[in-house]
């Protein structure tokens, strides 16, 4: 698709419709690694975290 | 000490968007897992600081960002993403001209200041208000606002999107626009 060269092009570059292309692709950038969830080594860390704040139920064992 | 199940769950739920937060600074994926990593740690750490109420995301957005620039910003350019290892994460974009389109999108992305990066990312997709997003970053809501525009406009330049309706240009049509006068 041809367009007509346009002088005044350098300031109105930022228009609404290019603003919104831009920010779409923001967005399917940022969503794409949003679906890829929780990687299970950070799953596992906090995990790890919850278990070693978690309250003993059982009577404390003896450790000498 | 015992920790609430709804604390452990609201952070679990936030990590995804963490990790998109910390790829856009890091641009490297084993980086930026380090770095959610880390602010997790330092979360669990001092979550005797948070106020239950408020917003856990911004709480930890926030203390992932403070870990960003007391920590990895220095080593950024350091470890450019150089093994494809952000590209190959992103497995969505079948199309051949779209991903090229993708990934030229990333690289400007790349190429920003980190100050207007993060702005434009936690207004323009981690969904926070200005407001919230300058509490973030520790300054006034006009300086978020300025960074976000800056980022936008210098985004637009890089691109060398023109003031065309026709948003996805295949590369020949993109290096004319780029490299080459038009008259």
């Amino acid at each position: 698709m041809e367009t007509q060269p346009d002088p005044d092009n350098e300031k109105r570059r930022l228009t609404p419709q290019v603003q919104s292309h831009l920010g779409k692709q923001l967005q399917t950038m940022y969503a794409d690694i949003v679906a890829q969830g929780v990687p299970e080594r950070l799953a596992a860390l906090i995990r790890r975290l919850d278990d070693q704040t978690a309250p003993t139920a059982a009577a404390p064992t003896s450790k000498a | 000490m015992s920790t609430d199940p709804a604390v452990r769950d609201a952070m679990l739920a936030a990590v995804p968007g963490l990790r998109a937060y910390a790829i856009s600074l890091c641009r490297n994926v084993d980086r930026a897992d380090d770095l959610v990593q880390e602010t997790l740690l330092r979360a669990w750490g001092h979550v005797d600081s948070f106020q239950p109420g408020t917003n856990m995301s911004a709480w930890l957005f926030t203390i992932l960002r403070n870990a960003f620039h007391s920590e990895y910003r220095k080593r950024r350019r350091e470890v450019a993403d150089s093994d494809g290892v952000y590209a190959a994460s992103l497995k969505s974009q079948p199309e051949q001209t779209s991903r090229l389109q993708f990934e030229e999108f990333r690289e400007a992305l790349g190429q920003l200041p980190i100050d207007q990066c993060e702005a434009l990312v936690l207004v323009g997709a981690s969904g926070f208000s200005y407001e919230q997003a300058a509490e973030i970053c520790n300054c006034a809501v006009g300086t978020i606002k300025s960074r976000v525009n800056r980022a936008r406009t210098r985004l637009a330049q890089i691109m060398a999107i023109n003031n065309t309706d026709d948003f996805g240009p295949d590369r020949e049509h993109s290096a004319a626009l780029t490299g080459y006068e038009i008259r």
